[in-house]
């Protein structure tokens, strides 16, 4: 018989909830009702509307009263999503909240099945197995563990600046980490935003500013997180700081070292500036870089290739905040909660080679072409092609790398409008004639579509169609030394052939590079595509299913700005209710030592991936520290003599699960006995 | 019921248990539910914190108990919630496929999938496929094969008594006629009415061996002069072996007149079931001495092959037979006008309380002495230990191993070897010699003769209390520590095991979960 734990008879409550239409239209939820009262142990099987509201709560309650129930099932939707509720109704009704047992019946059975008679038996065939296994189920504590109050925010994009900032203005203590020399991330290299048309440096260097001179904030710009270590509340993580060569603490950003280098001219392509100007391998990636410290590249600096430069960067630097001894530096901080903000990367359009990105000069994608209208960019400003000419003709190509099986197949979300606001720039930056390519103009924010409208008003020409190929081979004369844009406009049914001078590419937003390594790094999910994966699509958008770790911007899909900072808010506010409740409920599911079985045979030792077992030298015997433990229950598995146990997955619950699945109708002798 | 009958009367569908660990496999089949993606109802899941939980016990188990397939569901390598929970998944997976595979499980049976979090779409691709190739296995039903097999012994036994009721008139032996219900080798009894010894006459004690080697009997003898004072406290009165009783001796005394019978040896005949059936109701403690009767024993290893190809290769197919007429042994032949009876031979092999109710055992091959005048002291004692006990320690060898203290923490294994095959050093534990060593899965109390005899365990002292499957458990440790983290590395690594029931169901195959070889990918002929 299963172990009560105490000298009361087991008395099982089970309840199986309609979710309205949800699981009572496939399942026949009063047949399970009544199957289940059947079975051993049960003392009532109820069916209810909404297990999860008030009243379905207070039903199970009121049982637990009147009727002594000491264990309790609930047949309903998935555990991830309502356990936690059912404990605590369980937990108010006066008993211990681990003497319940979920079962999944709608997304497991009823929302993948549509044969109401197997989606019955197999919701009688879980109901079975929880049924079993409840009743081998223990009292147990809760554990609880305390939230450390500092927070990291790992990239400094606009997300991840907001998310710092809210944070600290809320007298949080954050690290703020950024691989790039610089703050600023996707944002400070545009150079107006949509549909207000705000310079993006206006309104994001003085949050930059912000940034750099909050007491709260500890930033650590060209840096990298390298290991994540820890549980919510209280995470390990060490940061490597890559060495600038420049002692931050000593500069104040003069840059007489930039022009005092022995290259007079820049030689290599400028990362922010997207290769379209050189810099020197002593620089500053902007004017408004923040910190306002320059860097050194080591893999171009005469001083580190050669080890025989003048070094005219240290002489001129009355400061001597030049370093060429500088190390990489490891820092390892504790903080109780995490935002990702990551960002995204633009979509590489040389992958659709029929475009002629990177074979044809004038053809660009569109953040080049932020910097080429920005008037702190390499042209001043001024719209020069890579041939030199001015622009007489603009194509802009919609949804490259967005909506296409071959490449994307989602809707990278702001490339209508940024290619609205560039086609805007570029007319008023050179009174050309712009046209745009589209598939469907998609304004869907605030102020966009009125945006668009206005757009078509500046006499803006608009395309509706996929455009095919970009081509330099000219039919008739008039495309002569012209790009042509063939595409089939769909609005009348014809293929055109448009002569440009230059083309923008709208290229699409992807997760970066890294982002599997960055989500295995903090061990979150991703989704399909490769953003990060939220715990739920409407309800929980910026939580991970790992606790206290948080996710902002385009990290998570693509976003514009305002979706961004929204989102940084949200992050930072329910780090901010972890932080301020101060400790969080872990599940208890712990492995233990049953010592008297244990014959320190040593099999466990080196399987805990958390070190979290060692060996008690005196006794003979394992220990395991129940702080460092995670719960995977891998040991567990592996203990030959069957003497490592796990609070909540104890091998007699899973052997009765196994058992209650299979139990069938045979229940007498394949049932609870054994 | 054969499976046919089965598949048509109850409408047969696959019944699926599948291990999902709760971040990514049950999440994405979460997903799967989200997105309405419609799959085959036959797959019942069982959330685990990680994969790397998934006990091979709980996969022979399911099997055992009526599952015509088993899921495992984890994270993509490298994914893992727990850092490596998965690899060590998959070692244990990789081994157990190899060990089903052994056992006659076919492997569309047993299967493990890497499943995100975001791919609902393959929780309903792989459930239908594996649904699929399962329907065309059809049912594996190992509850129902069981009570087949017991039924069978049954049925052997009614056509013997008839045969010799015809031969015999009336006169015949009694034979029970219908089989015994099948005890679990983990039962747990009623410890409630415990059969007492009071004093008065001497207690009256019983030995019999069934299919066994004879080592049991020896190691009653070992007792050396310590049984010259036991036979001052009790009365032999069945020993055949030493003794000239006869079984109508046994006939004559009244039911539960013997305060003991220590039945060593597994059954396999008719005659030994029917002495077992003789024994127990005529005592009141029915001890399986032994690790025949404990768990199979040696002669458990027969459970690999079905009676038909046993039979066919002693007298026929081994090397050294000459038969040319294919003479095969009768139960029952008549010469002149006598009628010659000799034991029938079961499909399997079975551990004694697999055919009568056992009170206590006591393990080994064979048991040590002085496990053996400890624990008769225990049964005539007032107070006797509870009813089901293993009169042996409850914790593993290794905890009384004189070479405990030579293994490293971290061991991880490359290969593995037999022990003629290395020089083993004879202070150092064998398997940090990378010698397949029971010990960890393996009661002690033995003395650890086979160490001091720089030998490893083999098992012969059965698993734990907490253990149902010591082959499984001693697998699941063993493999967890490999070194290989790829499907390659590993299967190269386990491919060093030569015989993997033979090396981890040494003693237990009949005690263990699967009992025996299941014919299904047996190929007659």
């Amino acid at each position: 018989m299963p172990d009560t734990d105490s000298s009361h008879p087991l008395r099982i409550g089970f309840y199986i909830c309609h979710c309205g239409h949800n699981i009572a239209g496939t399942i026949d939820v009063a047949s399970v009702a009544h199957y289940a009262a059947a079975l051993p142990h049960v003392s009532v099987a109820r069916e209810y509307k909404y297990m999860c509201s008030d009243p379905g709560q207070e039903l199970i309650q009121k049982d637990i009263r009147d009727l002594e129930l000491n264990r309790i099932v609930v047949a309903s939707c998935s555990p991830l999503l309502h356990e936690h509720t059912f404990r605590q109704a369980v937990e108010k009704g006066g008993l211990n909240p681990f003497f319940f047992q979920m079962v999944n019946i709608r997304e497991d059975v009823s929302w993948v099945n549509d044969n109401p008679a197997a989606a019955t038996v197999k919701a009688k065939d879980l109901a079975r197995a929880a049924i079993f296994r409840v009743s081998h189920h223990r009292a147990l504590d809760k554990k609880h563990v305390s939230i450390h109050p500092d927070a990291l925010v790992v990239g400094a994009g606009i997300a991840g600046i907001h998310a710092a900032l809210t944070l600290a203005n809320a007298g949080k203590k954050v690290t703020l980490v950024e691989r790039e020399p610089t703050i600023g991330g996707h944002m400070a290299m545009f150079d107006k935003t949509f549909p207000t048309l705000d310079c993006a440096a206006c309104i994001l260097t003085p949050k930059m500013s912000a940034v750099r001179n909050h007491p709260n904030i500890r930033l650590l710009s060209y840096s990298e997180v390298k290991v994540v270590g820890g549980y919510v509340g209280n995470y390990k993580v060490t940061i490597r700081r890559k060495p600038r060569y420049i002692k931050e603490e000593l500069c104040v950003g003069c840059m007489e070292c930039i022009e005092a280098c022995v290259y007079k001219e820049g030689k290599t392509p400028d990362e922010f500036n997207q290769g379209l100007s050189k810099r020197k391998p002593i620089y500053i990636p902007f004017p408004q870089a923040t910190p306002q410290v320059v860097v050194i590249d080591p893999a171009t600096c005469i001083e580190f290739k050669s080890g025989h430069c003048k070094k005219t960067c240290v002489s001129v630097c009355d400061r001597g905040a030049v370093d060429f001894s500088q190390k990489e530096e490891t820092i390892d901080i504790d903080v109780g909660t995490i935002i990702l903000a990551t960002g995204y990367a633009t979509f590489d359009p040389k992958r659709l080679p029929y475009y002629g990105y990177g074979k044809y000069p004038n053809v660009y994608s569109s953040l080049e072409v932020e910097r080429l209208v920005n008037a702190s960019g390499p042209t001043a400003g001024e719209l020069i092609l890579r041939d030199g000419r001015h622009p007489k003709t603009v194509g802009i190509i919609h949804c490259v790398g967005s909506r296409d099986r071959n490449t994307n197949r989602w809707c990278s979300r702001t490339c209508c409008m940024y290619s609205l606001k560039l086609a805007h720039l570029l007319k008023e930056h050179t009174e050309a004639e712009v046209y745009n390519f589209y598939i469907d103009i998609r304004a869907a924010g605030k102020s966009y579509e009125e945006f668009y409208d206005k757009l078509l008003e500046e006499n803006i020409h608009f395309v509706r169609g996929r455009v095919a190929e970009v081509t330099d081979w000219a039919a008739r004369p008039s495309e002569e030394g012209k790009l042509v844009i063939r595409v089939e406009d769909t609005l009348i049914g014809v293929v055109r052939r448009v002569p440009v001078d230059m083309v923008v590419l709208a290229v699409g937003m992807e997760p970066s590079a890294d982002a599997q390594d960055v989500r295995r790094m903090f061990n979150i999910s991703c989704s399909t595509e490769g953003f990060f994966l939220e715990r739920h699509p409407k309800l929980a958008p910026v939580d991970t299913f790992t606790d206290g770790i948080f996710i902002a911007g385009a990290c998570q899909g693509p976003k514009d700005i305002p979706d961004s900072v929204a989102q940084a808010g949200a992050a930072a506010a329910q780090a901010l209710t972890l932080i301020d409740t101060g400790e969080v409920e872990l599940e208890p599911n712990t492995a233990y030592i049953a010592e008297e079985f244990c014959s320190g045979c040593k099999s466990c030792l080196g399987i805990c991936p958390y070190t979290a077992i060692t060996r008690d030298e005196i006794k003979g015997k394992a220990f395991i520290n129940e702080a460092l433990c995670k719960g995977c229950g891998t040991c567990v598995a592996a203990c030959p003599s069957g003497a490592i146990r796990q609070h909540l997955f104890e091998d007699d619950q899973i052997f009765s699960e196994i058992d209650g699945i299979l139990a069938d109708d045979n229940l007498t002798t394949a049932g609870v006995e054994r | 019921m054969n499976d046919k009958e089965i598949l048509e009367e109850k409408k047969w569908e696959p019944r699926i248990v599948a291990f999902f660990c709760t971040w990514c496999t049950y999440t994405a089949a979460d997903l799967a539910g989200v997105s309405r993606l419609r799959h085959a109802p036959n797959a019942r899941i069982i959330r685990v914190m990680c994969s790397g939980r998934i006990d091979p016990q709980f996969v022979l188990d399911a099997f055992a108990r009526g599952a015509d397939g088993v899921l495992i569901g984890g994270c993509h390598p490298g994914d893992c919630h727990y850092m490596e929970g998965n690899t060590k998944a998959l070692r244990r997976v990789r081994a157990l496929q190899r060990l089903l595979r052994d056992m006659g499980v076919h492997e569309d049976r047993f299967r493990l999938e890497w499943i995100s979090a975001s791919e609902g779409e393959k929780v309903k691709t792989v459930i239908n496929d594996m649904v699929e190739r399962i329907r065309v296995l059809g049912p594996l039903s190992l509850p129902a094969h069981c009570a087949q097999w017991d039924a069978e012994v049954g049925s052997l036994e009614r056509a013997i008594a008839a045969e010799q009721k015809q031969a015999d008139g009336d006169a015949g032996v009694q034979i029970p006629s219908s089989p015994p219900a099948a005890v679990g080798a983990d039962q747990t009894q009623e410890s409630s009415s415990l059969p007492q010894h009071h004093s008065g006459a001497k207690p009256k004690i019983a030995l019999y061996w069934c299919a066994s080697c004879g080592g049991c009997e020896e190691s009653v003898v070992d007792l050396a002069e310590g049984i010259i004072g036991l036979l001052a406290t009790i009365d032999i009165v069945f020993w055949p072996v030493a003794m000239d009783f006869k079984k109508s001796d046994v006939e004559k005394l009244g039911d539960g007149e013997i305060f003991a019978s220590l039945i060593n040896g597994a059954v396999r005949t008719s005659e030994q079931e029917e002495m077992a059936h003789l024994l127990r109701r005529k005592s009141r403690i029915v001890l399986a001495y032994g690790s025949c009767a404990h768990l199979g024993g040696i002669p458990g290893l027969a459970n690999q092959f079905n009676r038909d190809d046993i039979l066919r290769y002693v007298y026929e197919g081994s090397p050294s037979t000459v038969n040319e007429e294919k003479t095969r042994p009768l139960v029952t032949t008549q010469r002149d006008t006598h009628t010659l009876t000799i034991p029938a031979f079961h499909s399997q092999v079975r551990t004694l309380n697999q055919v009568i109710p056992v009170d206590y055992y006591l393990p080994g091959c064979p048991p040590v002495p002085r496990l053996l005048a400890a624990g008769l002291a225990q049964l005539l004692s007032d107070n006797p230990p509870p009813r089901g006990s293993v009169l042996a320690p409850d914790t593993a060898l290794c905890d009384t191993c004189p070479r405990k203290d030579t293994k490293p923490a971290d061991l991880q294994f490359t290969s593995f070897s037999r022990p003629h095959q290395i020089n083993i050093d004879p202070a150092m534990c064998f398997l940090a010699q990378g010698v397949v060593c029971m010990g960890p899965g393996t009661r002690g109390g033995c003395e650890a003769q086979c160490i001091n005899g720089n030998m490893p365990c083999s098992g012969c002292f059965g698993p734990p209390s907490n253990v149902k499957d010591q082959g499984a458990k001693i697998l699941a440790a063993i493999f967890s520590s490999l070194k290989a983290k790829d499907e390659k590395g590993i299967d190269e690594a386990a491919g060093t095991v030569p015989d993997p029931i033979g090396t981890f169901y040494r003693y237990g195959l009949p005690g263990s979960l699967l009992r025996r070889k299941t014919m299904e990918t047996h190929t007659k002929g």
